[in-house]
């Protein structure tokens, strides 16, 4: 069964927006192996429409840098219902009403795991199907406080989870892995 | 030396402060659905102790003040016991043991000559209202955060929407009991 293995850089009162604004600061050693690992079994990306159509304005055309090279090549699956001839090597759009069962299907099947960067929108929906299997997030010690978005909306299902393992870095940001609940 | 103001929540992984302990919620109780471990009973024990008052908001006094006087034992003696001081303009004479209202309306100025006038450690459980009131004139010296392994999507947040950034220290964190993080953050 291939997972499906989300990453999130977030901030302690929850915000996942920008982290340009707020996570470099706390960016080290640690950081940068633990974003490796969680890439690494990987071989294929899941994103939303919004990153889709930020990366692949900027991917191709920055061949010459390391996740050039690793994320234009690679299997990219979408999910968006607007989106239809994407131009980016190897992508293929999920869309309508039978996303669900065709992720049911492409996990059923073979391959590595199917990684995630951010997309919070598209993750929410995920955990609602019952479709993710990692929530990785580095919290960073800090409350953003504005008005920037968070991984969580308010009104959704209530999800139990189980922290799969919990880490500590020097520079105070956490670590954590959580999946479902059995 | 001014007095320390800790605040302490039991909370989600989105964040959730609301009614952990009971109340009227969606999930009354909801943290009470966790093993916290027999180190994370030790952990809010230490907690409890160390708390040389207790500083909290009309709805959680209410919550407070309807539980413990009828409870016994260690946790009980020592919130009965110890000094509590209300943030609430409509409160009136209040019935717990060792209650002081605080009833001038700005909350944060009668907080901050608390913290000015009173030694040891104030401790904040609950009270969303008056927590982000604090934070967001920085009268808070530390946050403790007992996070459990739920996305329980609705209700109120331990942070919600403030004018400025509070950068952290984080000084403690450990996994208690069934993988709920026990987490310290300080002023950075």
């Amino acid at each position: 069964m291939r997972r499906i293995r989300s990453n999130f850089f977030i901030s302690l009162d929850g915000v996942v927006e920008s982290p340009d604004q707020w996570h470099f600061p706390y960016f080290n050693d640690e950081m940068g192996n633990a974003v490796g690992t969680a890439f690494q079994g990987n071989d294929a990306m899941l994103m939303g429409r919004v990153l889709y159509e930020e990366w692949s304005a900027y991917w191709p055309h920055n061949v010459d840098q390391p996740f050039g090279d690793v994320i234009n090549p690679i299997k990219k699956y979408v999910l968006s219902n607007t989106l239809t001839s994407p131009d980016w090597e190897n992508t293929e759009v999920i869309s309508g009403d039978g996303a669900a069962d065709k992720l049911r299907e492409i996990k059923a099947g073979e391959g590595g795991d199917i990684g995630m960067s951010g997309s919070s929108t598209t993750v929410r929906w995920l955990l609602k199907e019952g479709l993710l299997d990692e929530l990785n997030l580095l919290v960073h010690p800090i409350a953003v406080g504005t008005r920037l978005a968070r991984l969580f909306t308010p009104d959704e299902p209530t999800i139990p989870l189980k922290l799969l393992s919990s880490e500590t870095f020097a520079t105070g940001v956490l670590n954590l892995s959580y999946a479902p609940a059995d | 030396m001014p007095a320390r103001i800790t605040v302490t929540e039991f909370v989600s992984l989105d964040g959730v402060m609301e009614a952990p302990g009971g109340e009227d919620f969606k999930y009354p109780g909801w943290s009470f659905e966790f093993d916290r471990g027999d180190d994370g009973n030790q952990f809010k024990l230490d907690e409890t102790m160390a708390a040389d008052a207790l500083l909290i908001g009309k709805r959680t006094y209410e919550s407070f003040a309807g539980a413990w006087p009828n409870r016994e034992g260690e946790f009980a003696d020592k919130f009965n016991g110890m000094p509590k001081f209300v943030v609430s303009t409509t409160l009136g004479e209040p019935d717990w043991n060792n209650t002081t209202v605080l009833d001038s309306g700005d909350a944060t100025a009668q907080v901050g000559k608390l913290k000015q006038e009173f030694d040891g450690e104030i401790q904040v459980p609950g009270s969303h209202r008056l927590v982000q009131e604090l934070i967001e004139v920085d009268l808070v010296d530390q946050i403790n955060l007992m996070v459990f392994p739920v996305i329980i999507g609705t209700g109120k947040r331990a942070f919600e929407e403030t004018p400025d950034r509070r950068k952290l220290k984080l000084t403690e964190s450990k996994v208690v009991g069934e993988g709920v993080l026990v987490l310290v953050y300080e002023r950075a």
